[in-house]
């Protein structure tokens, strides 16, 4: 490891040594300047462009620590500057003129001063950021709109809105060896389990990473079954979902630079909870994870489930449905297994295309794609009617599960389905069933069960059953699920 | 907090339990009895309700002796016969896991798949149960735990719905079956439900360990609910078919199934979709046949290495359900070796440790 330097009094020094870390870097600003009663104090105040306001400058701690600095007396500044007489509420010292260079990426300015054996950081507006704004990929019908920001700081301050406890830890961690990304590890101190928070520790230290641009990077990094297409981690944008994990003993990951946060641990169920389930009555909400579960079950298998019975089981559908399945297919000149697939992956391809583009050209292709084309083919002959109407359900029941990438699971399996379905029929459809009923019963999110609490629900003393596809009336869900400490359960009685 | 211990809970052990009774016996029992004793049938399922809680009782005796599992009381016996017994053991459960892959592509070819080959039906069963072998008796248990109402509740319904299908007429006995055909049938009904015999095995799954009573208590009324559904679904299918019909019958369930119209129903026939049942229900057995048979090996060879073992119990049931579809003196090999030795010798089996522990003593 290198040796580092220390600040000198002499200002000298320390100029040439910043300049020297940060040679070819034109985006840093290095200012010198002369300050003190009798302008004889020199000073060199180095930040990132754009990320210090300027024209704001007389406002901020920084300029308010400038202004200090001009009248202070050349004998009285070590001693004035120790003790933090500015009364600037965010500063730090560092002895190590790398280790400030270092602290200086995280958006505030350092400053040197003459005759004075630190270097001092102080904290301006910081990176430039979109500021809160709505989640879209998680909206709600009742409840807060706010979504979370690419600023860990701001997303770590959303959920301490809404958890104002003394008990709620952030515990900072860094991750990427060059772009030293800011990771933040939410909890409640006496909910959640300590070993989980080890063992995500360890999992991010396993890895010697260039950097970790986004929380996606370091959750494909700490997922304990890489080649499942389940996701190990809950992912979310609201800082209200957040907060509710973080109740519930869980622990958020929040990563700077992403707005997606990393709830865990998770099981199955809790990708098709929404936030408002809770906000509204349990009958609404009951229907809804009841209409939620099964359009998971036919987003991952309508299509092979049609071709099943249309190719292999007829006899098990009504004659005349039969016959206006046949006629809608006269004409058609692939084989049902090809049309159903070519209309999936033209139908994968026109959402691609509709995320990519520019916001009113993503709805426009989704409107010729759906519409102009779809019709289009139908009236060329080249797919019937009927597979339409099955891609288009199939598409409906993949949007109406809450997590995206829990979606894109049912999504990829699909096709699995497909391949079964048009080889062996309905009996390829109960080997893919029983091919993912056992690799799901395999899969565990830090130690939890992915398929909790459908299976040893007896272990919460079927507790957490009551929050599952059937939501309990609030009052009657009075227990934490699983992952609070076992000592910690109860969440809600009534008063004495 | 949950710990990855291959451990099960009760309910787990009884809906397992449940499964690996339900497939096998719904499936080829009803034909047989009808051969053998006709509507007395049903006296025979009592029969053999009657010996399997008898051998259900004497088992948990033999648990209560070791006061621990078969295969922990075992590693302190001598070797060669810790070697015969696993060896043994190792034996039947392929010839089991043969039996069952060859009744499972049977009745898959019959009811689903005509044209499909048989060895690619097999195959691709294989290669799931492979799948689900190596995850482990905690995963299994999972799978089945999820799937109980699922299907379960479809089972009453359509038994429900196919009452209306009953002609009382056929209640009838044709020909009178004596007390030793009634018996013979008890004991076709027990050597369906042998599987108990794997209950010795159990208390090293269950959490927790010390619940040998409870472990008894799961099972047996796992069993006593099979019983259960098994004299409902007999009675319908002598109501049904006819005593006659139904001896002559490859599988009656399925064919009920079939027969079977639901008021308002949507769709026509549901033999195919109620498949779903006999699928999972015999995969259950299939399954534990496979990791009990890999689990047997493993401690008979005393090398570790599981995944091998259930991969060599793969290959060797592929090729005796091979055997069994195209050779003609297998099946009928099966049958004499279970209803002489096999089926004895779990009788006689679990007095081993009995004898060992007294010896140690």
């Amino acid at each position: 490891m290198e040796a580092k330097t220390r600040v000198s009094t002499d200002i000298e020094k320390n100029i040439e040594k910043y300049k020297q870390i940060y040679a070819d870097c034109a985006d840093i600003k290095m200012q010198e300047m002369m300050l003190g009663e009798d302008q004889d104090c020199k000073c060199f105040l180095a930040y990132i462009e754009v990320v210090i306001n300027n024209t704001m400058l007389r406002n901020t701690a920084l300029g308010r620590c400038i202004g200090f600095l001009a009248k202070l007396p050349q004998e009285k500044k070590g001693t004035l500057l120790d003790e933090n007489a500015m009364g600037i509420a965010d500063i730090s010292w560092f002895e190590n003129v790398e280790d400030a260079a270092e602290a200086m990426l995280t958006g505030d300015a350092i400053l040197f001063v003459d005759g004075y054996d630190k270097a001092i950081k102080i904290a301006d507006e910081g990176y430039p950021n979109m500021g809160v704004q709505e989640s879209d990929s998680e909206k709600v019908v009742r409840g807060s709109n706010e979504g979370f920001t690419d600023s860990v700081k701001v997303n770590t301050a959303l959920i301490r809105r809404r958890v104002r406890s003394t008990r709620l830890c952030v515990k900072e961690l860094q991750v990427g060896v060059r772009t030293h990304t800011n990771v933040d590890l939410v909890y409640m101190e006496d909910l959640a389990y300590p070993h989980i928070l080890h063992e995500i520790e360890e999992r991010l230290g396993k890895y010697e990473i260039d950097g970790a641009l986004d929380s996606g990077v370091l959750e494909q990094l700490a997922e304990e079954k890489w080649y499942s297409p389940f996701p190990q981690f809950q992912t979310t944008q609201r800082p209200d979902r957040a907060a509710m994990a973080v109740l519930e003993g869980r622990v958020v990951l929040i990563s700077d630079n992403s707005p997606i946060a990393l709830i865990l641990p998770t099981d199955l169920n809790s990708f098709l909870k929404t936030s408002d389930d809770y906000y509204n009555r349990f009958e609404a909400a009951t229907f809804a994870r009841l209409l939620r579960y099964a359009a998971g079950f036919f987003a991952m298998t309508l299509p092979g489930l049609y071709l099943a019975m249309t190719n292999f089981h007829t006899q098990i559908l009504p004659t005349t449905l039969l016959l206006s399945f046949q006629e809608a297919r006269i004409g058609v000149p692939f084989p049902a297994a090809l049309e159903v697939l070519l209309m999936e992956i033209s139908f994968e391809l026109l959402r691609e295309a509709g995320v990519r583009l520019p916001g009113a050209m993503g709805n426009t292709i989704g409107i010729v794609g759906g519409l102009i084309i779809g019709q289009a083919a139908v009236e060329a002959n080249l797919v019937s009617p009927i597979v339409v109407i099955i891609v288009a359900f199939t598409a409906l029941c993949s949007f109406a599960i809450p997590n995206e990438e829990f979606a894109f699971s049912f999504r990829i399996l699909k096709f699995a389905f497909i391949a079964l379905c048009a080889w062996v029929g309905y009996y390829g459809f109960l080997l893919g069933i029983m091919a993912v009923l056992v690799h799901l019963s395999r899969l565990k999110s830090f130690g939890i069960p992915y398929l909790m609490p459908f299976v040893g629900a007896e272990l919460t003393d079927y507790e957490d059953e009551r929050d599952s596809v059937f939501r309990y009336p609030l009052r009657k869900i009075t227990k934490r699920p699983i992952y609070a400490r076992r000592n910690e359960r109860t969440k809600l009685k009534k008063k004495e | 907090m949950f710990s990855n211990n291959q451990k099960i809970s009760m309910r787990q052990t009884f809906r397992l339990f449940l499964f690996d009774f339900i497939g096998i016996s719904t499936l080829v029992l009803p034909t047989w009895l009808a051969g053998t004793s006709g509507v007395y049938g049903v006296f025979s399922i009592l029969l053999g309700g009657v010996f399997g809680l008898l051998y259900l009782l004497y088992l948990g005796w033999v648990l209560n002796r070791m006061q621990t599992d078969l295969f922990t009381h075992m590693s302190t016996a001598g070797g060669l016969l810790q070697k015969l017994l696993y060896g043994y053991l190792a034996v039947s459960c392929v010839l089991t896991s043969g039996f069952l892959a060859a009744v499972f592509t049977r009745l898959i070819r019959q009811s689903l798949i005509r044209e499909e080959s048989y060895a690619l039906v097999l195959l691709l069963l294989l290669a799931v149960a492979g799948y689900a072998v190596t995850a482990g008796i905690e995963s299994r248990a999972r799978v089945y735990e999820v799937l109980f109402w699922f299907i379960l509740i479809p089972l009453f319904l359509m038994l429900f719905f196919s009452l209306k299908g009953v002609d009382m007429i056929y209640f009838k006995p044709q020909y009178q079956a004596g007390i030793a055909d009634i018996c013979k049938g008890g004991y076709m009904v027990f050597l369906c439900f042998t599987t108990l015999f794997f209950v010795l095995f159990f208390p090293k799954y269950v959490r927790p360990e010390s619940a040998g009573r409870r472990l008894i208590s799961s099972v047996c009324w796992a069993f006593l609910c099979t019983i259960g559904i098994l004299l409902a679904l007999y009675l319908i299918l002598l109501g049904t078919f006819g005593e006659g019909a139904l001896a002559k019958m490859r599988f009656p369930a399925v064919t009920l199934m079939s027969t079977v119209q639901m008021t308002g129903g949507f769709l026509k026939r549901l033999d195919a979709i109620m498949m779903g049942i006999w699928f999972f229900t015999l995969f259950a057995l299939l399954n534990l046949n496979l990791f009990y048979g890999a689990q047997m090996m493993e401690k008979c060879a005393g090398i570790p290495g599981n995944k091998r073992y259930a991969g060599m119990m793969l290959i060797l049931t592929f090729l005796l359900a091979m055997l069994f579809e195209y050779t003609d003196g297998v099946p009928e090999f099966f049958y004499r070796f279970f209803w002489y030795v096999g089926t004895p010798l779990l009788i006689l089996i679990p007095l081993i440790p009995v004898w060992t522990g007294r010896k140690r003593k």
